[in-house]
This record gives C-alpha cells, sequence and structure tokens, in this order.
C-alpha cells in the first residue's frame, strides 16, 4: 500500500508539475536540468515530508524546496555554469525541443530580457509577478525578509525594464 | 507612455509568460514515472535500515535473510490497477519502431472517456487519440489512459488521471477546493455525471481553464493543451463533455 506521503506527492504532482518546472527552469534555463530538479524536488518533499506542518500552503512550500535544490545544485555547478554563460548568456529559444518545452512567440522577448538578468532578481521578479507569491510567501520561499524582496523586486523590475528597452531599441535598428 | 501604464505592461507581460511556456505532458509522465521508482527505492532502503537496526542484535547472517523476505514482500503489497493477468486488456505492438501498449476490445470496454464526443460536441472535431501508459509496480501492473481531443480551433483537450489513493472523495476533494484562494484562479464545485468535480477557471488576463472530477477510486484531469489561441479555454466545452464520460465502467 502506499503511504500518505506518497499520497501526497502524487497529488501535488499531479497540481504543480507544470508550476514547479516552469519556475526552475527559468531560473536555470536548461530544460533538462530543470526536469531533473523537478524530479529532485519532488523526491525531496517526499523525503522531508514531516518537515512541512503546514503553517504555510503547500505550494509555498513546494517552491521553497525547488528553490532550495536549484540553488543548491546551482552553486554546485558554478564553475561549468560560468563558461557557460559566458558563451551563451541567454536562453536560446531556437535550441528548445518543441516535443519538451514550447513557448508562445507573444512572450519570447519577455522571457529572454528575463533570462538574461540577475538571478537575484530574476528568482523575485518570477516569484512575484509571475507566480502571482504575496510578498510574505516569496520572502518564505526565498528564505529572507520581506524588505529585501520589495527592494530587490525594485531593483530588477528597473532591471528588465532597461533590458526590454536596450532589446526593441536593437530590434528597431536591425529593421 | 506614463510610469504606471508602463508598469501594468510589464506586469501583464510577465504574467502572461506562466500560461505561454509548457512543459510536455509525455515528459513530465517520463519524470513522474523515474520519481516513483526513486521513492520506492528510498522505501525499500528505509524499511531495511529500520529492521536492520532491530535485528543488529541477532547475528548478521539472520538480519540479511530478514532483509530479503521483507523486500520480497514489499513488491506484493502494491494494490493492483484495472488490470489482471486472466483478462487481455492490452496488447503490446510495435508502432513506429516502438513497443506501444494498445488497449484490445475489452480493455475498450473499460474506458470512461467517449469516443464519439465530436458527434454531440460541435467544437471537438474527431475522435480522441488515445495514449496508453502501463506501470509495473512491484509485480502488479497498472494501465493509464490519456485521450487527447482535437478541436475545430486547433487546440487540444487533454484527459488523463490518476488512482485516488485516500480511497475517499471527500478527503481527495481538499485537494481541489483549498481553503485558501487560489491566485488567478476561481474554483466552483460543479456535479458532472453524479461525480463531484472542481472547475477552476482563470479571473486574469491569461490561463485556462480546467476541471477535475473526483470518483472513489480517480482523480480526472481535463484542461486544454497545445499553443491555444483560445486563452481562456472553455469551460462549457470541458463540462459538456465530462458529461459524456461513463463512470460505471471504472475499476
Amino acid at each position: 500500500m502506499a503511504d500518505y506521503r506518497e499520497e501526497d506527492i502524487h497529488e501535488w504532482y499531479n497540481l504543480y508539475h507544470q508550476t514547479i518546472f516552469k519556475f526552475i527552469f527559468m531560473l536555470t534555463k536548461d530544460y533538462q536540468q530543470a526536469e531533473d530538479l523537478t524530479q529532485e524536488t519532488f523526491f525531496k518533499a517526499y523525503k522531508y515530508h514531516h518537515t512541512f506542518k503546514g503553517d504555510s500552503s503547500e505550494k509555498t512550500w513546494l517552491f521553497s524546496v525547488a528553490h532550495n535544490v536549484t540553488v543548491d545544485h546551482m552553486r554546485k555547478q558554478k564553475p561549468i555554469r560560468f563558461f557557460k554563460e559566458l558563451f551563451q548568456p541567454q536562453i536560446d529559444i531556437k535550441l528548445l525541443p518543441e516535443n519538451v518545452v514550447q513557448l508562445k512567440e507573444s512572450s519570447k522577448e519577455i522571457h529572454e530580457a528575463l533570462s538574461a538578468l540577475k538571478h537575484s532578481h530574476r528568482e523575485v521578479i518570477i516569484l512575484r509577478k509571475i507566480k502571482g507569491f504575496s510578498i510574505t510567501e516569496t520572502a518564505e520561499i526565498l528564505n529572507c525578509s520581506e524588505s529585501k524582496v520589495k527592494s530587490t523586486l525594485h531593483r530588477g523590475m528597473l532591471a528588465l525594464e532597461k533590458r526590454l528597452i536596450k532589446e526593441s531599441g536593437l530590434n528597431e535598428h536591425t529593421k | 507612455m506614463n510610469i504606471q501604464s508602463e508598469l501594468d505592461t510589464y506586469n501583464r507581460a510577465l504574467q502572461k509568460v506562466e500560461y505561454d511556456l509548457e512543459w510536455s505532458q509525455e515528459q513530465a509522465d517520463l519524470v513522474w514515472k523515474k520519481l516513483e521508482r526513486q521513492i520506492y527505492k528510498e522505501k525499500v532502503k528505509s524499511r531495511a535500515f529500520k529492521i536492520f537496526g532491530y535485528l543488529s542484535t541477532i547475528s548478521i547472517t539472520f538480519s540479511l535473510l530478514f532483509l530479503l523476505v521483507i523486500q520480497l514482500g514489499n513488491e506484493d503489497s502494491f494494490v493492483s490497477g484495472m488490470l489482471s493477468k486472466e483478462e487481455k486488456l492490452y496488447t503490446m505492438e510495435v508502432i513506429d519502431g516502438k513497443e506501444t501498449p494498445v488497449l484490445t476490445e475489452k480493455g475498450m470496454e473499460y474506458v470512461v472517456y467517449p469516443m464519439d464526443a465530436h458527434k454531440e460536441i460541435n467544437t471537438i472535431s474527431g475522435e480522441p487519440f488515445l495514449g496508453v501508459s502501463v506501470r509495473k509496480i512491484g509485480s502488479k501492473e497498472q494501465i493509464f489512459t490519456q485521450a487527447i481531443y482535437p478541436t475545430s480551433e486547433g487546440r487540444f483537450i487533454s484527459v488523463h488521471y490518476s488512482k485516488n489513493e485516500t480511497g475517499s472523495v471527500e478527503e481527495m476533494s481538499r485537494y481541489f477546493l483549498p481553503e485558501y484562494p487560489l491566485y488567478g484562479t476561481k474554483v466552483t464545485e460543479i456535479n458532472v455525471s453524479g461525480q463531484r468535480a472542481f472547475l477552476h477557471e482563470p479571473t486574469t488576463e491569461y490561463g485556462t481553464a480546467a476541471l477535475y472530477i473526483v470518483t472513489k477510486k480517480y482523480v480526472y484531469y481535463m484542461n486544454n493543451q497545445g499553443l491555444i489561441d483560445k486563452q481562456q479555454g472553455d469551460s462549457g466545452e470541458l463540462i459538456e463533455l465530462a458529461n459524456l464520460f461513463n463512470f460505471e465502467v471504472e475499476r
């Protein structure tokens, strides 16, 4: 018989696998790593299920697990990532296999701009603006203070705006 | 453009990213299978550790013997799904060079989804594509089917299900009717073909409608898939399709 932890994980996977995958994918910019880390997130959630006290929603808790798993992985990959980003600083949308990840044309520009931002800016923008978490929930997921969330979000949005203006300028120029 | 309207534009564009990006369901199912195996190994490992601690006072030979017995017993403890060995519900066929499970006539009798929904619902343009997967859990097998209905608008309606591990409609329904508000989603409880169902409709400009049906044995997930133009999906169409499900053949 499946235990209650497995039941929860199965249900949570059915409900949240898409949103967790997208979160990790936007952070790592690598769909294969995102798949592995999505699996790792739900496995960690199974293993440390007893630490979920229900103070927050299971969605918030899963996102904090996904964030920790991703940050740990990125820390370990830092030297490799440095060289990778040097040659491929943004997601090359053309390289995404269509049968695995699909991104609509209308969102490609903002997605690329987002992927070029600093990690700390990117994660706050994803959680607040894309996933719609509150400031309190975002602070809980990132394990930081609410004021840090507010200030990073402010700086991140300015950086994003700058990047989008720059990109649209480039596009105008190449037309 | 003033600062506020610029901000609104960015906020809308960011919100849209969530819905414009999609991970293939097939790939997600593969990851789930890998996760299931990982969890199974972890269970065996942790059980073995517990038993090993208990038996450490006895001789090592006895401990190893016990571990073996427990591991074998564990394999049989999984509940079986809709398949029993006596009834051939599917056969393995080579399709595009790949061994693929295909439902037999007997197997089709247990499919809850309607094959002729296109005759009843105008927007559905043909028979559904039926994807079959067989999961081996220990020594038992379980069949899962996913139906993909084509629509005249170029998008698809996807339906799949998973086991209701709680065995209780009441308990499982809590997952779909949460006490806290869901960002950007309006949740409504409805009744389809006598079953409890939960309609999740987007309240923002972007997003798609999804319908979850909870029965004692299974949970059915219905939504729009593919790069759809009709952003909001069609709640009425999902309900109409769900009402054609034959839950009586569930087993």
